[in-house]
């Protein structure tokens, strides 16, 4: 009698379990999130586009507004046709800078929502994870913000592109860029002084920034750099010896909660000198977080994307109306802008592929992208067999204390052409 | 002379000051060590961040501002006596092992309403005197900086002064002391132990207050809190008075590391400190020894 | 009588004789079946599920050997460790360097990221000697504060001298005939390694050693007066939590290619603690319970949401709500159930064991 029950129990295990496993496999097609307007104009089969984002963690002011920005692109897409009829469906996961995250939201995208392509990612120590599951499976990957050696001329991995930067890239193309930003007001040049937070990640950031500068452009010397450990509320210890040095211009470039306490506490130090922000790390929604508290005089910052303030350039008055109109959870800004470009960068790719596309032509497509960003950045972004990554503009934006809006202080863009504008090898 | 580096000290010792206090006052009446104590911090960081009104200028702040200030601590309060009554009290009679895990488990909780309420917000809470400064003996001083050393400092003669002083001090401190030889006498443990609770995160506001006068309030206030927990260790768990040379010894080891010796090491020196010192005195600075030495 | 009939009315519970009371794995005909049963199913596991699945299975079982050292450290030995995630850093930077350095394959920088992780338990060990209870748990803390800038500068020595990049970068693992490429056949490997460090951990339990620690968890001063070397036993417990840390850091590093010492960091120490609570403190198979709770909540919960249509609502808060509900099952486990998951095990298996009997359980768990 008893004997049966316990062997009855075992079956009982073994049922559960099985069901789990069967179960499990394969969704019922609920997708996480899904913008296919049923609008009167797109209603064929839906084409699925992955996409990786951090939406509740420490970089989600820097990777979710890209999100926000292609979907708003698609939701406009989808009510006008979409892709010859048919919609774009966008299904985000949340990857936060987790690496486990990573592979099974890449994982869970790819296999089982069987997207055509995945695009987002977020940062770069945590973009690894994404290509091994991306090169098992043969599906091209659109980085936004950040990006890896990987996608770079002369030989990129063939299934990763990026409308972003490696850090290496940002820094040589600062070099280029802040001549033209700083040598009217110092023409005999001065020191730049560097923060960023303390991570291995921070000597690409500003040492080699520094370093290249100084044989650039000898007139900037370099000044100190500040790092303050990640769990740091109070910088006044880190950035003192910024403030004591007397740079000429503090470049503050670091997760928001770290750019933007360390700006304030250099005020408060008592340096009134010009502060440049990176628009990437810290775009207008966070630069404005630290005008409320400290004032907005002598506040720069560098972008490769249009501000979002530019509201004369008509791509950008369009993405304020669709934000407006569709709705997004953070304010729209250059974040938002970049993601609406790689969704232009998407959606002419999915237009060439045409009917039958799969994953190979898609990325065949892709890889023959020239498009025109309509303004939002200085020109055309273009790829080819050899380059994954295409031409970068730059500019930089001042705060204008009586418009009270950022404002462009260098005309023309300056370009960054990665097959030769590198100043040193990236790391491979 | 430089004085900045008095400043940073003072100014540090002051913020450590009050997060350690809060470990300590719970500590003391309980041995509980409470993991809690960042979670309930940031909270109250987040928390002054939404609801204390923005001033518009200058440095006299309102009478709204005093309030919501006064109610955010009262708040804090009546949650840290919520925390005690459905959450620490149950776990009466476990091991401490158990209640303090208890504790991180409440941490967790904590994080977790941040996070679905304040999601990924981040800014800086609207305080009043933003823009005073004075100049002492040449050195640039902002008002803000002394603020984190005055309210410290009166926070932690105020909580000691009340633990020597008035009745419910002393039978904390018979608590603290005994626990069931103060229960034979008639106090009511369970009521000390509210009380500590509720103390300890009305402590944890202020600290949040202090906090946030040198910095932006994240997510990222919970590590940071924990160097207050260091301190405590310092100075002896139970020990309010071991709390002051704690804080002032960690405060100035760090900013000494930092500025002159090597900005990386600086995050570990509390820790290293306090290594050190447990070597010397395994029950910190002024704690009171926990195992007799007999079978 | 003839052996066949022995094995089908052996009871795991009855011990004849001093061998089977003192036995590694007390047999049944039944419990046999069961792990026959058991085994099936895990071989079967990598036919049938899809890839996420086999992934979160991936980090559960790393998961698994990494929380054995604590379990050792913590839940046997009692010596409270907040500074895990040290060890697991430890051996994913030493396997990542070892083959930046010297271009050592998978299977010979894991045994020596293990080495790596034993030196590093045995210099945390070493405050063990003069300190007691939780304030000996804070300096682990110390030490994982100290590994983490260790670790920033050796990173950026990197960067410096070599330039390399902001992390390291491993390649596919080569355990000298084979190369690991499919999540499927990670899936092997770690489970192999993951049986043998269980069957470790609860041969080390039943052994000299283990008692030494129940003896020395319990009373420390008892112990000591009984002829236990206390100060050696505690040494070992926190060199072995370092080499089962070193292994599943390294197997981390190479499971994602790729590893810096920022991601071992205070939030995954305290997630390893969590792991052994809601196991269940001393219990080696509440480990792998714990583990798999703590690993695969935040895909259940993440599952769950999705399923129950509820995305477009929670989906922005969805870590807030898994937080929320570890936060809310660990409280319910200290509340209710002090042995974890293993205790909840043991009183299903004793329901059934003992039925008709109401009675389930002679003590409340062990304290």
């Amino acid at each position: 009698m008893r004997s049966w029950r316990s062997w009855s129990a075992l079956l009982v295990v073994l049922a559960l379990f099985a069901g789990a496993c069967g179960g499990s496999g394969g969704s019922k097609g609920a997708s996480s999130d899904t913008t296919a307007a049923a609008g009167k104009k797109a209603t064929g089969e839906p084409i699925r586009v992955g996409w990786l984002t951090d939406a509740t963690s420490v970089t989600r002011g820097t990777y979710f507004p890209e999100y926000e920005g292609a979907k708003l692109f698609f939701s406009n897409l989808n009510d006008n046709g979409g892709i010859d009829g048919r919609p774009v469906e966008l299904l985000v996961e949340d990857m936060k800078i987790d690496p486990q995250l990573a592979v099974t939201a890449a994982t869970k995208l790819i296999k089982e929502r069987n997207v055509i392509m995945l695009a987002g990612g977020t940062i770069e120590g945590r973009l690894p994870p994404v290509f091994e599951v991306v090169r098992a499976n043969g599906v091209p990957f659109l980085t936004g913000h950040s990006a890896r050696p990987d996608m770079f001329p002369p030989k990129p991995d063939p299934l990763l592109f990026t409308a972003g930067n490696v850090f290496e890239a940002m820094s040589d193309a600062r070099v280029k860029l802040w001549p033209k930003v700083f040598d009217k007001d110092f023409p005999n040049g001065g020191t730049s002084a560097c923060y960023i937070h303390e991570a291995p990640a921070a000597f690409a950031v500003c040492n080699r920034w520094l370093d290249q500068q100084q044989k650039a452009t000898p007139q900037w010397k370099p000044g100190t750099i500040a790092k303050a450990p990640l769990q740091t509320t109070d910088f006044t210890n880190y950035i003192r010896p910024v403030v004591d040095s007397k740079p000429t211009v503090f470049f503050d470039i670091s997760i928001a909660s770290h750019a933007i306490g360390a700006a304030v506490s250099a005020r408060n130090l008592g340096y009134q000198g010009p502060i440049a922000f990176s628009m990437t790390a810290t775009p207008e929604t966070d630069i404005n977080e630290v005008i409320k508290q400290v004032g907005g005089q002598n506040i720069y910052a560098l972008s490769n994307v249009t501000s979002i303030d530019e509201t004369q350039v008509p791509e950008v008055k369009k993405v304020i109306d669709m934000a407006k109109k569709y709705g997004t959870e953070i304010a729209p800004n250059s974040g938002t802008l970049n993601g609406w470009m790689m969704a232009m960068i998407i959606a002419d790719s999915l237009k060439r592929c045409g009917a039958g596309c799969d994953r190979t032509k898609l990325r065949d497509a892709v890889e023959k992208t020239n498009i025109d960003t309509k303004g939002l950045t200085g020109g055309n972004i273009a790829y080819g067999p050899d380059d994954h990554v295409g031409k970068r503009y730059w500019t930089a934006y001042k705060y204008d204390t009586s418009k009270k809006t950022l404002v462009r202080v260098v005309k023309d863009w300056i370009t960054f052409d990665p097959k030769t504008d590198l100043l040193a090898p990236l790391a491979k | 002379m430089d004085l900045t580096v008095f400043v940073d000290i003072a100014k540090l010792a002051g913020i450590y000051l009050g997060m350690a206090l809060g470990f300590v006052i719970v500590y003391r009446a309980s041995r509980v060590l409470n993991l809690a104590q960042p979670g309930l911090i940031m909270l109250g960081a987040f928390a002054t961040l939404t609801y204390l009104p923005k001033y518009d200028s200058g440095p006299r702040a309102t009478p709204a501002f005093w309030l919501t200030a006064l109610a955010l601590v009262a708040g804090g309060a009546v949650v840290g006596l919520v925390v005690y009554v459905a959450l620490v009290r149950p776990m009466a009679g476990e091991s401490r092992v158990s209640i303090v895990l208890m504790t991180l488990a409440v941490l967790f909780l904590l994080e977790a309403a941040v996070e679905v309420h304040w999601r990924g917000e981040r800014g800086f809470m609207s305080l009043p005197g933003n823009q005073v400064n004075y100049t002492i003996f040449g050195t640039h001083v902002r008002l803000f900086d002394l603020v984190p050393l005055v309210v410290g400092l009166a926070m932690w003669s105020g909580v000691a002064a009340f633990y020597k002083w008035s009745k419910a001090g002393i039978r904390i401190r018979a608590v603290a002391e005994s626990p069931a030889l103060a229960a034979r006498r008639g106090i009511n443990i369970d009521r000390i132990g509210a009380l500590s609770w509720a103390l300890a995160v009305a402590v944890a506001v202020v600290s949040a207050f202090t906090s946030g006068t040198q910095g932006p309030v994240s997510g990222l206030l919970v590590g940071s809190a924990l160097k207050g927990f260091t301190v405590a260790l310092v100075g002896g768990l139970d020990s309010i008075g071991g709390l002051l040379p704690a804080a002032l010894i960690v405060a100035a080891s760090e900013v000494i590391t930092v500025r002159w010796v090597d900005q990386q090491w600086g995050e570990a020196i509390p820790f290293v400190v306090l290594l050190v010192v447990l070597m010397i005195k395994p029950w910190g600075l002024a704690g009171t020894v926990e195992e007799l030495e007999r079978v | 009588m003839s052996s066949a009939t022995r094995l089908l009315e052996r009871s795991p519970y009855l011990h004849e004789d001093y061998s089977s009371d003192l036995a590694l794995f007390p047999y049944s005909a039944k419990r046999i079946a069961a792990i026959v049963i058991l085994v099936a199913a895990a071989l079967a596991l990598p036919m049938v599920a899809t890839d996420f699945i086999v992934n979160v299975v991936n980090f559960t079982l790393i998961a698994v050997i990494g929380a054995i050292g604590l379990q050792l450290l913590t839940g046997m030995a009692g010596q409270l460790s907040l500074g895990h995630a040290a060890f697991l850093g430890t051996g994913a930077l030493v396997s990542s360097g070892l083959w930046f350095h010297f271009e050592l394959p998978f299977w010979q920088a894991v045994p020596l990221a293990a080495v790596a992780g034993g030196l590093v338990g045995l210099l945390a060990g070493i405050p063990a000697l003069r300190l007691r209870g939780l304030y000996l748990g804070i300096t682990t803390l110390a030490v994982q504060a100290i590994v983490a800038v260790a670790g920033l500068k050796y990173q950026l020595y990197l960067q410096r001298r070599y330039g390399t990049g902001a992390d390291l970068n491993v390649p596919r693992p080569n355990i000298g005939f084979f190369t690991v490429e499919t999540v499927r056949q990670w899936y092997f490997l770690l489970a192999v390694i993951a049986l043998v460090g269980l069957g470790f951990a609860a041969n080390l339990a039943r052994s000299r050693l283990g008692r030494d620690w129940v003896a020395l968890r319990r009373r420390e001063v008892v112990a000591e007066s009984l002829g236990v070397n206390v100060a050696r036993q505690k040494l070992v417990a926190f060199v072995l939590s370092g080499v089962f840390g070193g292994i599943a850091g390294a197997l981390l590093a190479y499971y994602f290619r790729n590893v810096s010492i920022e991601d071992f960091n205070l939030q995954l120490s305290v997630e390893y603690l969590a792991m052994i609570i809601v196991g269940g403190l001393g219990s080696v198979q509440g480990t792998v319970y714990g583990a798999a709770f703590v690993t695969a909540t935040p895909f259940v919960v993440g599952e769950a949401v999705d399923r129950l249509g509820l995305t477009k609502s929670l989906g922005a808060n969805l870590r807030g709500i898994e937080l929320g509900v570890f936060a809310l099952a660990m409280m319910a486990f200290l509340l209710f159930e002090s042995d974890g998951l293993a205790g909840v095990w043991k009183r299903l298996k004793a329901y059934f064991v003992r039925w008709p009997y109401r009675y389930t359980s002679l003590s409340r768990g062990s304290r």
